[in-house]
């Protein structure tokens, strides 16, 4: 029962990196994207000359919702049980957190034995492995459905929780939450079923996996992308979810929609909704109190558990009692009491919800049944602001809806046109819904109309990071309003998903995430692309402008010109620069690609000797696969100011030239006065010099 | 609009004053009866002899007064073999006058200044002819040079050229209606 009520877990939308649903994931309801085609397994792949990937064994058992279980072998130590989870291409990673957990041993954490990215047959593409000791017991659950497993409320918190607790201590140690805490991810690495231990988080986006479920309120609105990296507060959370579900063996809300357990959560508190009609031991009472807390300063921390655990008294917990109306506001069919049900309801029904949003009767509801003036105040503002900027983005209703939805319920995540996300999970949110389903134009207003500044604004506790992501948000604003490769939405995807792989054409399959392999993907891409297009599209000019520390400005202007010439020179000297700073191997494809891009380039030399030199000289550089010396021959400074001076001084010859012509040519009867005087002149001094010959010859002709 | 004052130049100097130019003929006068008392033969053949280049002198208006020199010279030819006779062997009025009725001796005289009136005809065509031919060579030869020059750089240079041109095309038109 409880692995059929589980099969229902988790909400995501992407397919898994092979053909057909995974065993923990339900057919995604809102898939859009088919699956890709079975791929016949190919020979082992070898990652990092140590671990050989059995392409042909796959371990469905230890699927995650996201990533694809295959078995691993250790060639330096055979007996090494080990899995690896193969990532789904476009999907931002942990590599943050890979890189922690790599070779670490850490109490209630499955080890990370090592990650990698590899040539993936099945997929026909390079893909992101994450390779985990195996554990042998299998999945906690599996074995209490096999009756393997069997504890007593006496044993539970040591031989469950005290582990559990243990894994979030040791991600917290690093300050990175887990966020994929969830019955189904909780193993016994040993066959004693003794080590328990919490599983993978680091092949998705946090809690992109994770059901609504156990995820905390505010999260679990959100859409799995956007459910932000949240922190040690929601991991406790997910734990106290995890604690109830196995505490009973099975999934008490399978009957319940993802909906009406929000709903219930909502309007009851998620203790109250959880756990309020199980049968639960009462010393676990007190902990999952603590733990489903909705108020994040009243959670319990790692203190308070530990000192549970230890058997010491915990200082009473206080519960915020949840503001409710004294009527309902019906809405869509559904008697609301509670603003925060009302405002999903308006986002999921925008339609409507725009009609009510500026009908009185809601400001009356919340005036007279939830004595909330200020909040009515609020909501009064918004919409006569909006009648103030009714031609701008700030008056449309989309605008006006989700605002007055934040302002309904300040701690939800922003929703705006059905995108829905946790201000710090703008990135993965954007990652998914640019790259899976395509749409980049509600993401990029999120950014141009500063929505996230609305939610910030309405906060009234101060919590850590906050004035950070409005900075980033602002940043990314800016780069957003440029046009230009190197900016625009690429620029802001990948600087808020530093782990996305470059999603440009040419190398999308390559799985780049670090700048070192963007030219090698290149070089090999010359091979397979028309290299008639430039190899620096826009992708590649963000992935760059985002992932290197190098300043690149000056290279980022010159290619945005609107000149090819301007443009083709650009793109080689960010290359050049690139191969240079990265002191890369030689590129002989991508130094042939760009070779046969250079035609504008050469053609800025005026004169066409330099150009055939140049063109003479580019087959010798690309046998040497060196973008830097290509690029010196193109525009090299000496050559270049050889040939502008070259072209002024034949520009004044041919201006001379053609003065002197048009003299010629234009001076017409004037030159003919001339020429007939200098014939008169020439017939006088002929006729004066005969005269004097004639008189000379008579002269010495008398005298001798 | 006229000027208010005079322009400058040769061609409008002021007129010689009338006692000056009186002083000059004077001189003149003087000077030939001078020549008249010392010699008279040889007056008396200029005189006659020299009449073609004195008919030249009056009907040549030009400024360079080519014409003249031209049939002068070739007349002055034609008179100095008569001038040498009448100088080494007999000089005398008589043989002035026999020179100067003979039709033969007339005859070279007159013909030789006809041949240089022939020359100042006849010669500036020809040295036209050859200056022009002389201009088109040159032409043609900036004109290949410009090509070259195109070859190498490219037809930027010459359309460069003519923008830098335009410019100041355009610019001498309104630099005419302002002074109007």
């Amino acid at each position: 029962m409880a692995e059929a009520a589980l099969l229902e877990e988790p909400g995501e939308v992407i397919p898994p990196p092979e053909a057909g649903p995974p065993p923990e994931a339900a057919p995604p309801p809102e898939a859009t994207i088919p699956a890709p085609p079975p791929q016949p397994a190919g020979p082992p792949v070898i990652v990092r000359d140590r671990f050989v990937v059995e392409t042909g064994t796959p371990i469905p058992d230890l699927d995650t919702p996201s990533a694809k279980a295959y078995a691993v072998e250790d060639r330096k130590d055979l007996g090494r049980k080990l899995f690896g989870l193969v990532c789904t291409p476009g999907l931002p990673t942990r590599t943050d957190v890979m890189g922690v957990l790599r070779g670490e041993e850490l109490p209630g954490l499955m080890p990370l034995v090592e990650w990698d990215i590899l040539d993936w047959v099945p997929l026909g593409q390079r893909s992101m492995i994450v390779i985990y000791d195996r554990p042998r017991g299998d999945r906690i659950l599996t074995n209490m459905e096999a009756g393997k497993f069997k504890f007593n409320e006496y044993e539970f918190p040591r031989r469950v929780i005290e582990p559990l607790v243990n894994g979030i201590k040791s991600m917290s140690m690093f300050d990175m939450p887990h966020r994929s805490i969830r019955p189904r991810n909780v193993f016994f690495m040993d066959e004693e079923l003794q080590n328990l231990v919490l599983g993978d988080c680091s092949t998705v986006p946090p809690g992109f996996d994770q059901p609504p479920l156990f995820e905390p309120i505010d999260r679990g609105m959100a859409q799995p992308g956007g459910r932000g990296r949240g922190g040690l507060a929601d991991d406790i959370y997910a734990l106290g979810v995890t604690l109830v579900v196995l505490i009973l063996g099975y999934n008490p809300f399978t009957r319940m929609s993802e909906d009406d357990i929000l709903k219930a959560k909502m309007e009851q508190g998620s203790y109250a909704a959880l756990c309020g009609n199980l049968r639960l031991p009462i010393p676990m009472l007190e902990p999952l109190r603590g733990m489903l807390n909705d108020v994040v300063e009243d959670r319990w921390g790692l203190d308070e558990l530990e000192g549970w655990l230890a058997g010491r008294k915990q200082p009473s917990i206080r519960q915020t009692p949840i503001a409710r109306s004294e009527f309902p506001f019906e809405f869509e069919g559904r008697n609301h009491v509670t603003p925060r049900t009302l405002a999903r309801d308006m986002a999921r029904h925008r339609e409507k919800g725009i009609e009510i949003m500026k009908d009185e009767a809601l400001l009356t509801w919340l005036r007279r049944g939830l004595d909330q003036a200020a909040r009515a105040d609020g909501v009064r503002a918004a919409l006569d602001l909006a009648a103030l900027h009714r031609d701008e983005p700030q008056g449309t209703d989309e605008y006006l809806l989700a605002k007055i939805c934040m302002i309904l319920d300040p701690q939800s995540p922003i929703r705006y046109k059905g995108f829905s996300f946790m201000p710090d999970g703008f990135g993965p949110a954007m990652g998914v819904e640019v790259l899976r389903r395509g749409d980049v134009q509600v993401p990029t207003e999120v950014l141009s109309y500063e929505i996230p500044a609305i939610w910030y604004a309405l906060q009234t506790t101060v919590f850590t990071g906050a004035s950070v992501q409005q900075r980033e948000y602002l940043q990314m604003k800016g780069f957003l309003n440029i046009r230009d490769p190197g900016y625009g939405w690429e620029r802001c995807l990948y600087e808020i998903n530093p782990t996305l792989p470059c999603q440009s054409g040419h190398i999308v399959k390559d799985y780049v995430i670090d700048i070192e392999n963007l030219l090698p993907a290149l070089d090999a891409a010359a091979n397979r692309v028309d290299t008639k297009q430039t190899p620096m599209d826009r992708h590649v000019a963000a992935f760059i402008a985002a992932n290197f520390d190098e300043d690149i400005h000056p290279h980022l202007k010159a290619l945005a010109a609107p000149t090819p010439e301007t443009s083709t020179i650009g793109m080689l000297s960010l290359l050049a620069f690139l191969q240079w700073k990265l002191r890369l191997n030689a590129l002989f494809g991508l130094s042939s690609w760009v070779g046969g891009l250079l035609g504008p380039a050469i053609n800025t030399y005026h004169s066409r000797t330099k150009r055939r030199d140049i063109e003479k000289e580019i087959p010798r550089l690309v046998r040497k696969g060196s973008l830097p010396e290509l690029f010196d021959m193109i525009d090299n400074a000496d050559n270049r100011k050889a040939d502008q001076e070259g072209f002024a001084i034949a520009c004044a010859q041919f201006a001379a030239d053609e003065k002197e012509i048009r003299e010629i040519e234009g001076s017409g009867t004037e030159r003919q006065t001339k020429a007939e005087l200098s014939g008169q002149q020439t017939a006088a001094v002929m006729s004066i010099m005969m005269a004097m010959i004639v008189i000379s010859v008579l002269l010495i002709a008398r005298m001798f | 609009m006229k000027t208010p004052f005079p322009a400058a130049g040769p061609q409008a100097q002021a007129p010689v004053p009338p006692g000056r130019a009186m002083r000059k003929a004077m001189w003149i006068l003087l000077c030939l009866v001078a020549l008249l008392v010392i010699s008279l033969p040889t007056v008396l053949l200029l005189l006659f002899g020299m009449l073609p280049t004195i008919v030249a002198w009056v009907i040549d208006r030009s400024q360079q007064k080519y014409a003249t020199f031209c049939v002068c010279g070739m007349n002055f030819s034609g008179v100095f073999p008569f001038l040498s006779d009448v100088w080494f062997k007999d000089h005398s009025t008589d043989a002035a006058v026999r020179i100067l009725t003979n039709v033969f001796d007339l005859m070279v005289i007159y013909g030789a200044a006809a041949f240089g009136w022939m020359m100042f005809i006849a010669v500036p065509p020809v040295i036209t002819q050859f200056i022009s031919a002389m201009l088109q060579k040159r032409v043609a030869t900036l004109r290949e040079q410009q090509q070259k020059i195109i070859e190498e750089w490219g037809e930027s240079v010459s359309m460069l050229v003519a923008a830098q041109q335009q410019p100041v095309q355009q610019a001498q038109p309104q630099k005419g209606r302002a002074r109007r």
